[in-house]
């Protein structure tokens, strides 16, 4: 098996990791995000997929170990007594890219945490990156492991990339919070009108299955522009992902080929916006004022992923055009 | 006339996915770098015409890049743009302002970066 070529991996240790439901407070996200904002909380991931049928909706966060006490108290009150909350203290994030949106990418890493029996806590992508939460003691070997799957131009062992980051995040702790305009400048948002969304929950003896199921995507030449994932309960693992709406029955193959006894939910007619470069991971508040735009529109998102430096929705097909209306009224969009 | 080539040169990759799609967008060549050292081997590779330089990056920051690349005879002549954070996260780091004036950097853009204004600035150095 030939490495896939990437460019780069970061590592961010000292993370913590939340991630809570509600089956009570339909603005749940919503009103953690406030509350993020209002304690100036700065997030190195949000992920979010909406109530459906298979089950309620979750919320899963990083951010730097610190403030995960204040995160806490900003989420906890909307779950409920029926609603669930996970808090892990000591969490890695893992980040490789650039992915570009190939399902082969995707499915090496889900293949690569199968091999080390790895649960990741959460899984994000941005548009040229995918981000995994991991607890902290597995994520120098995850990284040591991604080398062989993946090849690194830059560096031929896991040995060489450790010794030049080292350093390297103190350099990002010092850089608190970068940003503070009264209306956020965004570089561009740009969209993708016909899609379809799955959703499909497996357990870790699946993971390899759901990686290999990827894998066989890139073969028939299918593109994934958003792909998000969290552990749930049971040892479950909660994956959502956008394909071509044009690609539905080919993925519907693949999937019931390699993970015969899954069986995903697919939603038809949806689409993807990205907001790209607003310094997601530097700037509080952000993720809120993306939320409380589309809600004012009437719009709620089916799914939400926030890594490095963008910000992309799932929303309904007919719900795009109003929803980009809306970004751009609370936005200052550069582009 | 062929395609003016900018070389991009971020850790932050999604940063330099939108800052291409921008420049290809207005029918500039681009080629991407992820780190400093990288972006070096890269400029040796193939002289760009214009470089846009991250400040903070792994194993080889953009002032010393530039610095480097600005006392070498053979790749002095190369426009650097220098991206960075707003003044007040700088001045909190060891990446002063006065480091990146002593790059000889040939502009100098503040992040979040105006499109406009980066635009003008390529168009300037360019021309």
């Amino acid at each position: 098996m030939n490495g896939i070529k990437l460019r780069g991996i970061k590592l961010l240790n000292n993370c913590a990791f939340l991630s809570g439901t509600s089956r009570a407070d339909p603005v749940f996200v919503q009103n953690v995000c406030s509350g993020l904002a209002a304690q100036e909380v700065n997030l190195a991931i949000l992920t979010h997929i909406a109530d459906g049928d298979m089950g309620a909706g979750r919320t899963s966060l990083c951010m730097g170990a610190s403030m995960v006490t204040t995160a806490f108290v900003c989420m906890k009150p909307g779950t409920g007594s029926d609603g669930s909350l996970q808090l892990e203290p000591e969490v890695g994030m893992v980040s490789i890219f650039p992915h570009e949106q190939r399902p082969d990418v995707m499915g090496r890493l889900v293949g690569v945490l199968a091999g080390e029996d790895i649960v990741p806590y959460a899984i994000a992508s941005s548009p040229s990156a995918l981000s995994v939460l991991v607890p902290s003691t597995k994520s120098e070997s995850l990284t040591q492991n991604l080398f062989g799957p993946f090849e690194f131009p830059a560096w031929d062992t896991p040995r060489e990339w450790h010794a030049a980051y080292t350093g390297q995040e103190q350099i990002l702790k010092e850089i608190i919070c970068s940003y503070h305009e009264e209306i956020i400048k965004v570089y561009n948002i740009t969209s993708l009108p016909d899609l379809s969304f799955w959703r499909l929950s497996v357990g870790i003896e699946d993971l390899g299955g759901l990686g290999a199921a990827l894998e066989d995507m890139q073969d028939l030449g299918l593109r994934i522009p958003f792909l998000i994932g969290h552990s749930a309960p049971e040892g479950q693992i909660c994956f959502a992902l956008c394909l071509a709406g044009t690609d539905l029955q080919r993925a519907g193959r693949v999937f019931s080929d390699r993970l015969p006894k899954i069986d995903p939910a697919c939603s038809e007619r949806v689409a993807a916006f990205t907001m790209h470069g607003p310094h997601f991971g530097d700037r509080f508040g952000i993720a809120h004022a993306l939320i409380r735009s589309l809600r004012k529109a009437g719009i709620k998102p089916l799914a939400i992923s926030c890594a490095m430096s963008s910000m992309s929705a799932i929303v309904g097909a007919a719900d795009l055009d109003d929803s980009i209306e809306a970004l751009r009224g609370n936005f200052d969009i550069l582009s | 006339m062929s395609k003016k080539y900018v070389l991009i040169v971020d850790d932050d990759p999604d940063m330099i996915e939108t800052v291409g799609m921008m420049l290809e967008s207005r029918g500039y060549e681009v080629g991407k770098a992820y780190d400093g050292i990288e972006g070096e081997m890269s400029v040796r590779a193939r002289r760009p015409d214009l470089l846009i330089l991250d400040v903070m990056m792994p194993r080889k920051d953009g002032y010393v890049l530039c610095s480097d690349l600005k006392k070498d005879k053979a790749t002095q002549g190369i426009p650097v743009i220098l991206l960075t954070a707003v003044g007040e996260a700088v001045s909190a780091t060891s990446f002063s302002h006065l480091d990146g004036m002593n790059t000889e950097a040939d502009d100098y853009i503040p992040k979040p970066v105006d499109t406009a204004t980066l635009v003008k600035s390529i168009e300037r150095l360019l021309n």
